[in-house]
């Protein structure tokens, strides 16, 4: 029996062709309605049986555009009192409903686009700024809502007929695609050399060569500027690092193709899907034997992404495999503008293949691995920014969330929807600090956001702190504070809609509640209520701040804390030290040192890595030992003795893999003992490990093993990371919570 | 007298001993100590006071006398003016060492006689036992201006930042002390009145003495005041290898470590060479180390390295306190 249906769909809808897809499907199953632009998404009337609708709705799930996403489908049966159109048609927007709170991230270019600018018939041949309605730059360059052509940076190029007419036609690739453009009215790359500068024709080929003879060369591309060159020229790596100040950070590497990365990498097919997905994120690869020491020096990954524009897929048609890292200065965010590269950059690169689009909202390259089957994130950012974070709750305020400063991402919250912000680096830099507070200005236009809450973490030093109070002083808005490591376990908790959890945060460093530095932490969650119950026995940090960049003056404390005799020298180190710390991740350091493996991170999480390198060598033989003291209720972990054990097994020749397993092994059993303590306690079995420790994919593999065989479910962050981009969530389900408890 | 400064010294017999003593220590610096107060008989258009407490009393260097003359002299000086006279308010701790006592009042008086300045009054008070930590000085400096004052408020962009010689030995010096380090570096404490002549021949907009949280946080203080961006060359900073080492044991940042002999100073940019020259004549150790930027939302002040990255320095929170993430 004909009926008729509406069908409201939230998520990425807008501006990846869903529209004309939906008009597509309705017309292959001879369908009547129409479909429209809402605030929030799109709304669909079917004209139909019961029958049809399933098949419909089945299709649409399947068939949709890849970089679309449904975060909310509903249907209801309606009584419509307009008439059923003759076929299915697209109606025009309406100017005041088209706000929507979701925007694209940028999507790498589609099959269909690669195809026409390769092919010599074509009018885009080798045009690199060839898209679709389903592929382009998105968020990169919008500056508001809503998402037409005029509010983004391709303002500044005036379509030609031709491609006006795609854009208006229904059945083109290109209806609606705000980015269509060609040669003949789109933006253009150019090459700049000491000499000049070379325009379109030649500037590919000219900048292809500098690459085969060595040269380095700086690209402007989606979210900013990269720095490419040969991995394979020693000489030219070499270089890189040294201008860099890079001696031992890897880079990332864009390969052709699947079957190229394969060459070199192993691949699962989890991991494959990520690398060809639509955001093309990096993802750090298990690499083969021997293959680009130079690259990742001493550990066993490789960051690998494919092309995901036009200009990569030019670049990449001689050499199979450029580096392609970030085109910044050390800390800073990458540049992204044409003037700021060239200023500094000149000193690094040979030469720079810019082109006259404006990107205004710059961002990272994102990163992901795969742990388990799962998705972690390393790095959030192009490609899945400004994608939202759906909660559990719902808030009757908006908040601004300020985040960590580290690895600082803001986020925002209007109703049950978080919005994280690209990866802002760390904030101590003030390049960053200037594009954070742009970003939220940015954010705020574009989704309509004006906080009447703001967190901050408490730590009274923190940059993030700083700009948080700041922006609450300009709003008028409450000023809340959330611990550092509670945020951790929160951010999981959001992603997972958990109310309650044992909840376990191992991390660099954060200020705790009594105003200490933490970093290894159990804590129960009720609601907005949290205890402390567990924690790892503090030593001092030698030197302050600097015991974060040398895991050798860690282990000398976690020496001296043991009760081992030390060098005169190093033992006056540790009496003049006034911080004490729980922190995982510096035990991390320590034990990394004490292996004589890393001595010195150049790089953050360089002794941690290289210890999880090393583990892989290692087989379970060895058992170290640790300590559990009762503190009143709650547990501190003592590791003295294990740190005494793991000497002596040292001396006796255990080798170094067994020792790194041994002591990854170690931690996960000390996690599994307290849980069960606390389970105990509580009956809890819900257990949420977050913080920036838990990239490590053998502890993380190992903890959940080992939990779950004891019957603990465990929740891990798969959308946000576990490292400091993830606090902003945190801060926001913490606070929701907490709000939602007073409101009761 | 010896022994130890007594409760009875508050007055009576031994207020007058203990009177006489100093006055005796101060040769012939005191106009007055016996009236309840001095006549100004010099016209006098600035002046500065400030307290004192240090531990310990005695560092490399000076001690808290000579501290307590140079500190208020200092901030006459940064104001643009010579300073004239002094007032001196003692506040001692009952069982302080006369011995410890002595040594300070002649640091006291040596400092006076360099630079020739005169005590207008002053005062002394002996506290119950526990109720300070051994002594307190104050010091009133007055002076008069050589032009018209010095002000922040006179900084404009493109002002170019000079300091007058190297950071954080007063700080490093002190806590070395503290923790027992053996050091080969003073304290850099001594007055600033030669600057004086650089205000009277260049356009100075304003000058600042890196004290109490050292040259990051006093450029801080000027940032927010003026509005102002300002960036410094870290390469351009001068540090002792011996207050580089201090700070990384101790882990704290020699910017934020108090000098207590040197100035930065903010001048037009056209007169950065000669102010150069003129303190390097003088036997300073000057080095020009960056710029006041445009006004800025959020001022703040950027340390560049040489690769051109800017890090923020940010507002002392809690005195010393590392930023630890
Ligand atoms: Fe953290
Ligand atoms: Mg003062
Ligand atoms: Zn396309
Ligand atoms: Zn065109």
């Amino acid at each position: 029996m004909q009926k008729s249906y509406r069908l409201r769909i939230k998520g990425i809808v807008q501006g990846v062709g869903f529209r004309p897809f939906v008009a597509k499907l309705a017309g292959k199953l001879n369908l009547n309605g129409y479909i429209e632009n809402r605030e929030m998404g799109v709304e669909i009337v079917l004209f139909c049986a019961e029958k049809e609708l399933e098949t419909f709705l089945h299709r649409l799930k399947i068939e949709k555009p890849a970089p679309s996403k449904i975060l909310e489908l509903s249907c209801e049966e309606i009584k419509t009192k307009n008439g059923e159109p003759d076929g299915f048609i697209i109606k025009a927007s309406k100017k005041n409903g088209e706000i929507t709170a979701f925007i694209p991230p940028d999507i790498a270019i589609c099959n269909n686009c690669l195809k026409e600018m390769f092919n010599p018939e074509n009018r885009r041949y080798l045009y690199p700024f060839t898209n679709c309605s389903h592929c382009g730059p998105r968020f990169s360059i919008i500056k508001k809502l809503p998402y037409d052509r005029p509010l983004t940076t391709m303002k500044e190029f005036l379509i030609c007929s031709q491609c006006e007419s795609e854009y208006t036609d229904p059945d083109d690739r290109r209806y609606h695609a705000q980015t269509n453009c060609c040669p003949e009215c789109g933006p253009r790359y150019w090459l700049e050399t000491e000499e000049g500068k070379v325009f379109p024709e030649e500037a590919v080929s000219k900048a292809i060569d500098i690459l085969e003879k060595g040269g380095i060369l700086a690209v402007k591309g989606i979210g900013g500027f990269h720095l490419m060159c040969d991995p394979y020229r020693e000489s030219t790596v070499q270089r890189l690092r040294r201008l860099k100040d890079r001696p031992f950070k890897p880079f990332a590497l864009m390969a052709r193709d699947i079957e190229t990365v394969k060459e070199f990498a192993e691949v699962s097919s989890e991991e494959e899907e990520l690398l060809v997905a639509p955001s093309r994120p990096i993802v750090l690869l298990k690499k083969k034997k021997d293959v680009f020491e130079a690259i990742a020096p001493g550990t066993d990954r490789i960051g690998v992404m494919l092309p995901y524009t036009g200009i990569h897929y030019l670049l990449l048609r001689r050499l199979p495999v450029l580096i392609a890292t970030s085109g910044n200065l050390s800390g800073e965010m990458l540049c992204a503008e044409n003037r700021e590269a060239k200023e500094k950059l000149s000193h690094i690169s040979d030469a720079f293949l810019f082109h006259n689009r404006e990107i205004l909202n710059r961002c990272d390259d994102s990163v992901v691995k795969v742990v388990d089957g799962k998705k972690v994130f390393i790095r959030r950012s192009r490609g899945f920014v400004p994608e939202i974070v759906p909660l559990p709750v719902s808030s009757p305020s908006k908040l601004f969330c300020a985040g960590g400063d580290l690895k600082s991402v803001f986020g925002y919250v209007k109703g049950n929807a978080f919005y994280p912000s690209q990866y802002l680096g760390d904030l101590q830099f003030k390049l960053n600090q200037d594009q954070y507070l742009l970003m939220t200005g940015r954010f705020e236009k574009l989704f309509d956001l004006n906080p009447d809450v703001v967190v901050v973490d408490m730590h009274p030093g923190y940059f993030s702190r700083w700009l948080g109070e700041l922006i609450a002083e300009q709003k008028g808005a409450k000023l809340v504070e959330c611990q550092h490591h509670v945020a951790h376990v929160y951010s999981a908790m959001a992603e997972h809609r958990l109310e309650s959890c044992i909840g376990v945060a191992f991390d660099g460093t954060g200020y705790g509640t009594d105003g200490t530095i933490w970093g290894g932490e159990f804590f129960f969650v009720e609601r907005s209520h949290y205890h402390r119950k567990g924690w790892f026995r503090r030593v001092v940090m030698p030197g302050g701040e600097k015991a974060a960049k040398k895991p050798d003056l860690m282990a000398t404390a976690y020496l001296f804390d043991a009760g081992m005799s030390l060098a005169l020298e190093k033992e006056k180190l540790v009496q003049a030290a006034s911080i004490k710390t729980s922190s995982v991740g510096r035990l991390f350091d320590a034990v990394a040192s004490l292996l004589e493996i890393c001595h010195e991170n150049t790089y953050e999480g360089e002794a941690a890595m290289k210890l999880e390198g090393v583990a892989s060598r290692g087989g379970g033989r060895v058992f170290l030992p640790f300590g559990l003291v009762d503190s009143e209720g709650a547990w501190e972990v003592d590791l003295r003795e294990t740190i005494r054990e793991i000497l002596r097994l040292k001396e006796r020749r255990v080798s170094i893999g067994e020792l790194s397993y041994a002591f990854h092994h170690l931690l996960a059993r000390v996690v599994l003992e307290i849980c069960k303590k606390l389970r105990d306690e509580i009956s809890e079995n819900n257990v949420c490990l977050s913080g920036g420790v838990f990239q490590n994919s053998l502890l993380l593999s190992m903890c959940r093993k080992i939990l779950s065989d004891s019957g603990f479910f465990v929740y891990t962050n798969e959308q946000v990371s576990p490292n400091d981009e993830g606090i902003a969530l945190g801060q926001a389900y913490f606070y929701m919570l907490k709000e939602r408890d007073l409101r009761w | 007298m010896d022994g130890t400064i007594t409760i009875h010294h508050n007055s009576g017999k031994r207020q007058t001993e203990l009177l006489k003593f100093i006055k005796e220590h101060l040769s012939n610096a005191v106009i007055s100590m016996e009236e309840d107060g001095g006549v100004i008989t010099q016209p006098v258009d600035v002046v500065s006071t400030d307290s004192f407490t240090i531990y310990p009393y005695f560092f490399p260097g000076g001690d808290i006398g000579k501290l307590a003359v140079t500190g208020s002299v200092n901030d006459v000086v940064m104001l643009g003016a010579e300073p004239i006279f002094m007032t001196l308010s003692i506040i001692l701790e009952e069982g302080f060492p006369l011995e410890s006592f002595e040594r300070i009042v002649s640091s006291i008086d040596n400092e006076l006689r360099n630079l020739d300045l005169k005590i207008l009054c002053g005062d002394t008070k002996v506290m119950n036992r526990g109720s300070i930590d051994g002594i307190v000085l104050n010091t009133t400096c007055f002076g008069k201006s050589v032009r018209s004052p010095l002000s922040v408020s006179n900084i404009e962009p493109g002002n170019a930042v000079i300091l007058t010689g190297p950071i954080g030995l007063h700080g490093a010096a002190i806590m070395a002390m503290r923790k027992g380090f053996n050091v080969d570096f003073k304290s850099d404490c001594r007055a600033l009145t030669s600057l004086l002549e650089i205000v009277k021949r260049y356009n100075i907009k304003t000058m600042r003495d890196a004290t109490r949280g050292g040259v990051a946080q006093i450029l801080n203080e000027i940032a927010v005041s003026t509005g102002c961006d300002i960036v410094i060359n870290e390469d351009m900073l001068l540090i002792q290898e011996g207050v580089k080492s201090v700070a990384e044991i101790l882990g704290v940042d020699p910017l934020y470590l108090a000098c207590e002999g040197t100035a930065v100073i903010f001048c037009d940019e056209h007169d950065s060479d000669g102010v150069m020259e003129t303190l390097n004549d003088m036997g300073f150790y000057p080095s020009f180390i960056g710029y006041v930027r445009e006004k800025s939302i959020i001022p703040r002040v950027m340390l560049k390295n040489r690769f051109g990255v800017e890090r923020v320095l940010p507002m002392l929170v809690e005195e010393l306190t590392p930023r630890i993430c």
